[in-house]
């Protein structure tokens, strides 16, 4: 009996240290690598030189299981081509189902809010390691013509992952649009708390909502050519 | 006939922004005129005894000129660079002049007082380097620049020869802070230097005008301005709101100025001086933004600049000022149909001087315009646009207001928009003129020319378009 105990709970003992455990909390740091020649066809190409062409940029998620803020990371560093991409601040909230985001459109600085972001995933077989975590790829159909590539971990627990997405049964650490044009893959795990003041993000004194920003848009610009596709750009995929 | 084109070789090397830029552009111009000079001088006062002129001018003018820029930039953190900078100009020019006056048959008595031929030439060198300081949101140049100007100009009839040659030290420096995308703050300075022209050194004499003598004075010395602007402004898409504002000021050392005299017959003989107390300064300002919830938008801005310069008028110091202050204002409304604008302006201008106490008077002018587009059925289209210009506190018969009114109808055509045609009236109620104020250290003159009146145009506009969508105007 005593062995037969031992035994047991050697198993047992084995068993829980082979599992990882769950991670709730962690600071994750993402590259994000934009092929600007797939981003402007055409003339504007012109203006960006052909060792310019894919621009690296680092972002930030800090993860809880009650909230994550996805964030650009900072650096005093003078910015090449700062023209060619925007960064966002994407803080959700699962408890309350909000999302605060932060984004500059232009030239100006934007507060929204709105619901968070679902999204129907299709989860498949295949499977990669990103950041040393075995991860699942899910495809999303953003609309008619393209897709969304993201590789969850089961490993990272919270439903969240960077900008607005989320809805995965774990973490996101790797995104990729169907042609490759947009990139972000987790370079860094970091199982760390984040402090609760790292939520805490300087409000402005207009905030919209994302309705309410897209029915202001429309009055004013609604007929446009480029009004739609402008729109899905900013507030229908990321 | 003219020449000139340029070569640019630009490289960058394997190290990040090391990079090297060398420009060479060569200029060649001549230039061969012939001109009759018939004048006739009567003086109604009795002053002189009335005269004549009757002259032929060759004149033949040459110029070759090599500018070559060597630009070099070298990195020494990510944060710090330096750039290096030499420029070259090599200018030689030929001026030959010959006069003759009339001799009964023929123009053949050559004239050797109002005939010359000269030779210059102009060897710039200069060699500068800027110390650059740059981060994300912040820019800092500091640098300086160190120039030598040699001329020398040949005077082929006489032998004469007159050579200057001027060293300069000039700093410039730039400050930029960029909050972010949509705003941006500057500070600039430069100190320049501009070294008289050669001919002003030259006693040269110039009839055309034997009431008006212009001498030379070889002692002129080189001139040194400071320069500095401000400027701030701001672009908020969304909310439709835009900002400038800014300032521009500088003040001269030894400027190139004239010393007038009038002889007792008012005659002038000036001559060219160097003069301190030279400066200005301006200020503008400008913003626009949405009212009444975005109902429509309002634009407002405001300029105001001041002016003072000195010269001497029969020995006396004679300083000019001029003051202006002009704000304006308008409103636009734009939605699929129709647009409407409305606006005005307001010009107040002080001049003052303390010689002739008579050219001291304030004027002033304004003007409001507006115009209407409307969009109509069956691919119409109907535009009208008024300015209403007032001018006043001017000589009588100078205060001069009209009210120009133009209007269109135009049509377009094919489902693609392709062929426009319009008819244009312009000016309807036939009032345009066009009249000008000028103000000088001694002198206020007030012009009224004669332009165009009213007259109407057939349009016709067809744009070549291979898409099978209306192709977007670009404006």
């Amino acid at each position: 009996m005593n062995i037969k105990h031992f035994i047991f709970s050697f198993i047992f003992m084995l068993l829980l240290l082979n599992t990882k455990a769950q991670i709730t909390n962690a600071k994750i740091t993402f590259e994000r690598k934009t092929n600007l020649y797939k981003k402007f066809k055409g003339e504007n190409q012109r203006w960006i030189k052909e060792e310019d062409k894919i621009k690296i940029e680092y972002f930030e998620m800090y993860v809880t299981d009650s909230c994550s803020l996805f964030k650009p990371q900072d650096s005093d560093l003078k910015e090449n081509l700062s023209w060619a991409t925007s960064k966002n601040t994407v803080l959700q909230d699962f408890n309350l189902n909000t999302r605060y985001l932060i984004k500059t459109m232009w030239g100006e600085e934007l507060h929204l809010t709105d619901s968070l972001f679902k999204r129907q995933w299709q989860i498949t077989e295949s499977s990669r390691k990103i950041a040393g975590y075995a991860c699942r790829k899910a495809i999303w159909q953003a609309n008619d013509s393209t897709r969304i590539y993201a590789w969850f971990s089961y490993d990272i627990t919270p439903s969240t992952g960077p900008e607005s997405f989320n809805g995965l049964p774990g973490t996101i650490l790797g995104l990729a649009t169907e042609d490759g044009g947009v990139v972000y893959f987790a370079k860094k795990v970091e199982l760390l708390n984040p402090e609760a003041k790292q939520f805490i993000l300087p409000k402005k004194k207009k905030i919209y909502t994302i309705p309410e920003l897209k029915a202001q848009m429309e009055k004013q610009y609604g007929k446009e050519k480029w009004f739609k596709s402008m729109i899905n750009e900013q507030f229908g995929i990321w | 006939m003219d020449i000139n084109f340029g070569m640019r070789l630009n490289r960058n090397f394997k190290k990040k922004d090391r990079n090297l830029n060398i420009l060479y552009q060569p200029i060649y111009s001549s230039n061969i005129s012939n001109s009759h000079l018939n004048t006739d001088f009567v003086y109604l006062q009795g002053q002189l005894p009335n005269s004549s002129l009757n002259q032929e001018r060759k004149q033949e003018n040459f110029k070759m000129e090599h500018n070559a820029y060597i630009t070099y930039m070298e990195p020494w953190t990510k944060k710090f660079r330096t750039e290096f900078n030499y420029n070259f100009i090599d200018n030689k020019t030929s001026n030959n002049r010959n006069t003759f006056d009339y001799g009964g048959t023929n123009y053949d008595i050559f004239n050797p007082a109002l005939s010359n031929n000269f030779e210059n030439k102009r060897q710039t060198n200069k060699i500068g380097t800027k110390l650059i300081y740059e981060v994300k949101k912040y820019k800092v140049s500091v640098g300086t620049s160190y120039r030598n100007i040699f001329q020398q100009n040949i005077n082929i009839t006489t032998g004469q020869k007159l050579q200057l040659s001027v060293n300069n030290i000039l700093p410039t420096a730039s400050f930029n802070y960029r909050p972010n995308q949509g705003s941006n703050l500057s500070v600039f300075y430069n100190g320049s230097s501009q070294q008289p022209d050669i001919t002003q050194m030259q006693p040269v004499v110039d009839n055309t005008d034997p009431n008006r003598i212009v001498i030379g004075n070889p002692d002129l010395k080189t001139t040194f301005s400071n320069n500095g602007s401000i400027n701030y402004y701001f672009y908020k898409g969304v909310s439709d709101r835009n900002l400038y504002t800014g300032s521009n000021f500088g003040q001269t050392y030894n400027q190139i100025s004239y010393a007038t005299s009038y002889d007792s017959l008012g005659r002038t003989i000036s001559q060219p001086i160097n003069l301190d107390g030279n400066y200005y300064a301006n200020l503008y300002f400008g913003a626009g933004m949405p009212l009444f919830k975005r109902f429509m938008k309002i634009y407002y801005n405001l300029n105001v600049s001041h002016n003072n310069n000195v010269s001497l008028v029969n020995g006396e110091r004679n300083i000019s000022q001029s003051s202006t202050f002009a704000p304006g204002l308008s409103f636009e409304k734009h939605t699929d149909s129709y647009n409407i604008t409305l606006g005005s302006s307001y010009s107040y201008n002080v001049p003052k001087s303390n010689i002739s106490i008579q050219s001291n008077q304030p004027y002033y002018s304004y003007n409001i315009e507006g115009s209407v587009y409307f969009k109509l059925p069956k691919k119409f289209a109907f535009t009208i646009d008024g300015d209403y210009q007032n001018n006043g506190n001017r000589a009588s018969g100078y205060n001069l207001n009209y009210f120009i009114l133009n209007a269109s109808v135009s049509k377009t055509f094919f489902k693609t928009e392709d062929l426009m045609i319009a008819i244009i009236a312009n000016d309807i109620l036939n009032q345009n003129i066009n009249n000008q104020r000028y103000i000088s250290s001694n002198q206020i003159v007030d012009t009224k020319t004669q332009i165009i009146k009213r007259y109407f145009l057939l349009r016709l506009v067809y744009k070549f378009n291979s898409q099978k969508t209306k192709v977007e105007d670009e404006y």
